[in-house]
């Protein structure tokens, strides 16, 4: 995609003269885009490479010359300027330098006396802009005005007073990312950029206000907490681990402990912005229920001696197990380097990825999707550079069965992106210019690129919507069958008809009756059968439809009525090309599609597995080797059994959960900020994370673990990699293609610096506990790795995995342009798209022998009971806490609104709740509580929950209504106490943490790393 | 090394003679002449008030730490013998939560105080710093906070700076500080 886009880009050229020195520009962007595409330094603050330009703050003031004989000039806007062929502009001429220093004299005459104690000092645009412009005293000697801040959460800070007004927060908060709760208020030198009234903000990308305000009015609450500048924070290129997409970003780590996420910049993927379960999420790594020692070994070697690693005393007390038969289960959570050295530590027919019956189904019909539909970047999909005639923007976009702005919110930023580009469209025939944004929203306002919504819950994409439906899954798969029957006789027929006639004839149909397409709309309700009619019409006559789903409906019939919507809509004629994107459930689930065939193991096998050996008293006796495994969709009877009935459970976990409490040993593992390897986003990407820091023993990253295993448990010697990029040259000679794809990426030999060239402390922070310095930064540990725990080395820009971005006279992150190849284009050092290949098996034949579905529900059955009086339970728990891992955050755990469910009327008249009632419900055995909002578009047998307990993996459950009852009063006692407790722990949790990392400051692990050679063994080659 | 004829054998002689004598005169008059050499340690040398020695960290007017923890001394220190870690207190204020000087590699430049945007840093003519063990030499907050203003005898950055915190137990406000307007009534509806 990106080669196509530059491709494009390159016909656009012309020359425009800056200083009488020609340059080469494009004219599908502005002229300031264009200047600092050729890495030339022109002072902005309100234009920003993704949202346009408005002409707010006169910073970027240029001089144009009429020709070359002009020697005045005027002064232009460059960000409102076209370029245009033979140009002359002046950037260091003395009358737009004079100005522009000042728009920043003005700018400072209210700004505060503050730098010191602002977060953003060291990255401030504002403090690069001033130097820039030459601005170096203050002459107005007037009072400076001042604004009271808000409260707006507990993950930004405001500080209102800093603010220099070039609306960048309102335009990205309210007309980027579609909050509502976010504005602008005031007039002339009052403005003020705020909520309404105090209060949190709402939106899920909030955390983008701290890297867009080009100075410290929005500010990082948790960073700020346990706060250190940029210049010293030690970072590395990662990946998120919070859902499917695989957002880059930049994890800073001091003292030993993890400080922030920062936006990676990513051509194809996240681009300047992430989520806010993403960018504060990583604080789970620093939470209470991380596990710090290893627990079950004997006390030698379990003793909490934070550092130590005692490799002789783990083997002899590991070796006492080497009997026993292992099954070995894998996670999505868990990089893929690990999961592939587990499959070959415990043998494939011991492998499981510890999914059920009905995810094992899920899985494979997922893997079937990839494999057919080749998945779009997030860049892609939007076409933000979107000239050419060749790519083609999405004119229709449908979601079905998956609330993204829950489960991928950094997606459902983009889909709102897609929603915006007949606006432009609109907009580029009266000759406005994408990127002049104020212009577009102005003259296309309210124009909307046709979006349809089927889904089980509603969504903020609601209102949006040509039409919405909210529905429970199997009327959602009658309606795509539906649809999809629709459109094959439209097809059939070779004639594309006009929406309307579309509509009157089956108006006419349904009216006269016997027709076809009544036949196929007799299972729908009128409501449906209209919205099923207007999607197909719609879809008939879109080129570039975009078909979102996902899996966490958990529902393999609807992948599967999905997949046949697809086929039928291929088919079309030539000049359509529909576009599908299935968002997976975590970070690693599509590289797990990668192990998956049809000889794995699904949990109930493997609980039968055990069961079996157990009555049978089978030698060896079964045991389990669990990676990154919480196992949250079983039942506590599953749960119980398979505890019971396996020998030893060894767990390695990196964070407290069901399992780790029921295991006989835990293995404490690193978490993503200390841990190298391989995450597969929902495109099949392969994408490198890397660690920021190395992990106090006896945490010990995933194949770390496993390769002590192999040697000691296993008595596979081979298989104890001294680095990943040994284990990575094993599989690659065993002629394993993701091992070659990796390494060819990997190879490069420059090493990268993790830490800034200004940082500070080197010979003080160790000092306290010996003066006398130790080699701290420890390369033979990493020595392959390509990044050094180090300020001396290459430059972060030396390759595409930046770790931070800098460039000379640009702190802040705005820097990135400097490394691109132009203003929102791909990185200089860009190598090819890592895409792993998911080839089918024979199984997936379906001409061979019976259907696919046959064959699925033969090898993995899974029951599903329809009785009526059910209700189906969907997850609506809110986006922060829709992941495992971000639960662990205190800060999330304080905005979750307690226990709630939501119930449609028909429900709520039958048994007498009203809203603010409490409610008992029982999932798998376990008693909940909730609070009742009754909520009037569900349909009868939908239930919504947001319960704090309930993994996001339990979603689609059917239940009776006799799992629902009222609570007695003691109940509701109990739900209260409950509700309040939840909210003084995470208080209270909130301050250990920071008492504990301001403990950990004192006593930098750094200094232990010294010792790797004598206890750790392996990790030295 | 030339032959000495019996002239110059005579008058060098006599140099030698005379260059002893006057020796000894000197001597004998420099016994009553006073000394240079200051008796250190009884007796201490005078440095001026901006003398780089030891670094301490000194208080504002009002008795409150001046230093905010910016971290601008520890990125200009060439040693990098600077390490420190801010932390925000209920008062609104921002402190060092561990504030350490490495001594043994500190080569007294001044830098910091140069870069100090709160005069907090300060380089003060104290030279003794002679440790037997050099783990001695580590100074913490404690070790360099000084009951004083030092140099500086008004500056508070409190007083100056946007922010809200505690001034001598009451509460300085937005727009309390120097040149500040009240803040602004944002639902007012005068133009």
């Amino acid at each position: 995609m990106s080669d196509d886009v530059s491709g494009k880009m390159q016909n656009n050229r012309v020359t425009v003269y800056i200083d009488d020195v020609p340059y080469q520009l494009s004219t599908d962007n502005n002229l300031l885009a264009g200047v600092l595409s050729n890495k030339l330094n022109l002072p902005y603050f309100c234009w920003h490479p993704s949202l346009g330009s408005v002409g707010a703050c006169r910073q970027c003031a240029v001089t144009q010359y009429m020709d070359e004989n002009d020697s005045r000039g005027r002064l232009v806007m460059s960000c409102m300027t076209p370029v245009v062929d033979g140009m002359r502009i002046g950037l260091t001429d003395k009358a737009s330098a004079k100005f522009r220093q000042q728009v920043i004299a003005a700018m400072m005459t209210n700004h505060p006396h503050d730098c010191p104690v602002c977060a953003e000092g060291g990255e401030c645009h504002l403090q690069d802009m001033t130097v820039m412009t030459g601005h170096s005293a203050r002459q107005y000697r007037g009072e400076k005005r001042t604004f009271t801040n808000q409260y707006l959460g507990e993950l930004v800070g405001h500080e209102m007073n800093r603010c220099i007004t070039c609306y960048r927060c309102v335009r990205f908060y309210k007309d980027y990312a579609g909050g509502k709760d976010f504005d602008v208020f005031g007039s002339r030198n009052q403005v003020y950029f705020g909520r309404q009234k105090d209060g949190v903000l709402e939106s899920a990308f909030s955390g983008n206000l701290v890297e867009v305000c080009p100075t410290g009015v929005f500010t990082n609450k948790l960073f700020s907490a346990h706060y250190t500048r940029k210049w010293d924070l030690q970072s590395a290129p990662s990946v998120c681990a919070h859902c499917s997409i695989g957002c880059n970003t930049s994890i800073g780590e001091r003292y030993g402990s993890v400080r922030r996420v920062m936006n990676r910049y990513n051509h194809e993927l996240n681009g300047y912005f992430l989520c806010d379960r993403g960018r504060f999420g990583i604080g789970f790594v620093n939470s209470m229920a991380r596990i710090r020692t290893i627990k079950g070994v004997n006390s030698k070697v379990g003793e909490p001696s934070v550092g130590v690693f005692n490799e002789k005393s783990f083997a002899k007390a590991i070796n006492e197990h080497s009997g026993e038969s292992f099954i070995g289960i894998g996670s999505a959570r868990a990089s893929f380097e690990a999961n592939r050295l587990l499959k070959c530590l415990v043998g494939k027919e011991n492998f499981s990825l510890g999914y059920t019956n009905l995810e094992m189904q899920l899985a494979l019909r997922h893997k079937q999707l990839l494999a057919q539909y080749p998945q779009q970047s997030l860049t892609g999909m939007e076409h933000r550079v979107h000239q050419g005639s060749e790519a083609k923007e999405h004119d229709l976009v449908v979601l079905i069965g998956e609330n993204i702005a829950q489960t991928a919110p950094r997606l459902a930023l983009t889909i709102k992106q897609v929603l915006r580009n007949s606006a432009r469209d609109k907009a580029d025939s009266i000759g406005v210019k994408h990127w002049q944004d104020s212009a577009v929203r102005t003259y296309a306002g309210n124009t909307t690129t046709p979006l349809f919504s089927l889904q089980a819950q509603q969504s903020e994409f609601d209102q949006q919507a040509n039409g919405a439906l909210i529905l429970s899954v199997a009327q959602i798969i009658t309606c795509i069958d539906c649809l999809t029957a629709m459109l094959q006789t439209e097809f059939n027929s070779h004639v594309v008809l006009p929406l309307k006639t579309l509509q009157s004839k089956t108006v006419a149909s349904v009216n006269q009756g016997g027709s076809r397409q009544e036949s196929i709309t007799k299972d729908l309700s009128d409501q449906e059968s209209k919205f099923t009619l207007l999607l197909a019409s719609t879809l008939s006559q879109a080129k570039t439809p975009l078909i979102v789903t996902g899996l966490s409906l958990k529902s393999p019939q609807l992948l599967h009525a999905i997949d046949n919507l697809m086929s039928c809509l291929s088919q079309k004629s030539h000049g359509f090309a529909p576009e599908l994107t299935v968002v997976a459930p975590e970070c690693n689930s599509v590289g797990n599609l990668h192990f998956l065939n049809e000889h794995n193991l699904s949990i109930e096998q493997v609980i039968e597995y055990c069961s079996a050996s157990y009555h049978e008293n089978k030698i060896p006796r079964t045991s389990l080797l669990i990676l990154e495994q919480d196992l949250a969709q079983l039942s506590a009877q599953q749960l119980q059994q398979l505890r019971q009935h396996c020998k030893t459970m060894i767990v390695l976990e990196h964070t407290n959960n069901q399992l780790t409490k029921m295991a006989d040993i835990v293995l404490p593992v690193a978490a993503v900020s200390e841990s190298n390897g391989h995450f597969v986003n929902y495109q099949g990407r392969l994408q490198r994370f890397s660690s920021a820091h190395i992990a106090v023993k006896p945490i010990m990253e995933n194949w770390v673990w496993l390769g002590l295993l192999a040697k000691h448990l296993f008595t596979q010697q081979e298989l104890n990699f001294a680095s990943l990029t040994q284990l990575q040259l094993f599989f690659a000679k065993h002629g394993e293609a993701w091992a070659l794809q990796v390494l060819t990426c990997q190879q490069q030999n420059r090493r990268v610096a993790r830490q800034t060239h200004r940082a500070s402390g080197r010979t003080a922070m160790t000092a306290n506990q010996s003066v006398h310095e130790n080699k701290t930064f420890l390369e033979n540990s990493n020595s392959q790795e390509g990044l050094r725990y180090s300020m001396e080395g290459d430059d972060a820009n030396s390759s595409h995995n930046m770790p931070y971005t800098w460039a000379p006279a640009w702190n802040s992150n705005q820097a990135i342009f400097q490394h691109q190849q132009e203003v929102n284009g791909v990185l200089n050092h860009q190598g090819n798209e890592n895409l792993l290949n998911l080839s089918l098996s024979v199984f997936f034949d379906d001409t061979h022998e019976a259907s696919v579905e046959d064959k699925l529900d033969k090898l993995w059955p899974c029951k599903v009971f329809k009785r009526d009086g059910e209700l189906t339970i969907i997850q609506n728990i809110p986006w922060f806490l829709a992941e495992q891992q971000s639960h662990n955050l205190p800060e999330f755990v304080l905005m979750f609104a307690g226990n709630s469910i939501e119930i449609s009327t028909e429900i709520t008249r039958k048994n007498g709740y009203c809203t603010g009632d409490i409610l008992k419900i029982t999932i798998n055995e376990q008693q909940m509580f909730a609070k009742v909002r009754v909520n009037k578009s569900l349909t009868k047998n939908v239930v919504l929950v947001s319960l704090f307990d309930l993994p996001m993996s339990i979603n689609n459950l059917n239940i009776t209504a006799k799992n629902i009852s009222k609570a007695t009063t003691e109940e509701v006692t109990v739900f209260q106490q409950v509700e309040g407790d939840r909210r003084k722990t995470a208080q209270q949790e909130k301050a250990d943490i920071l008492i504990r990392l301001k403990k950990q400051d004192q006593t930098v692990p750094i200094t232990f790393f010294s010792d790797e050679s004598k206890s750790g063994g392996n990790t030295n080659g | 090394m030339g032959k000495f004829s019996k002239q110059s054998t005579v008058s060098a002689a006599f140099d030698m003679i005379f260059s002893q004598l006057r020796t000894m005169a000197l001597v004998l008059k420099h016994t009553f002449t006073k000394a240079d050499t200051v008796e250190y340690p009884e007796q201490k040398p005078y440095l001026a008030p901006r003398y780089r020695g030891r670094i301490v960290l000194t208080r504002d007017p009002d008795g409150e730490e001046r230093c905010v923890a910016c971290n601008l001394c520890a990125a200009a220190c060439p040693v990098d013998c600077i390490a420190l870690q801010q932390t925000v207190d209920d008062d609104g204020r921002k402190r060092a939560d561990f504030f350490r000087i490495n001594f043994s590699r500190c080569i007294f430049c001044g830098f910091c105080e140069e870069a100090c945007p709160t005069y907090a840093i300060q380089l003060t003519p104290d030279i003794e710093l002679a440790e037997y063990d050099r783990q001695n030499l580590v100074y913490e907050k404690e070790h360099l906070l000084i009951n004083g203003v030092g140099k500086y005898h008004d500056y508070s950055f409190y007083r100056h700076s946007g922010i809200a915190v505690d001034i001598n137990g009451e509460r300085k406000a937005k727009g309390d500080a120097q040149q500040e307007k009240p803040p602004i009534d944002i639902k007012g509806l005068m133009p």
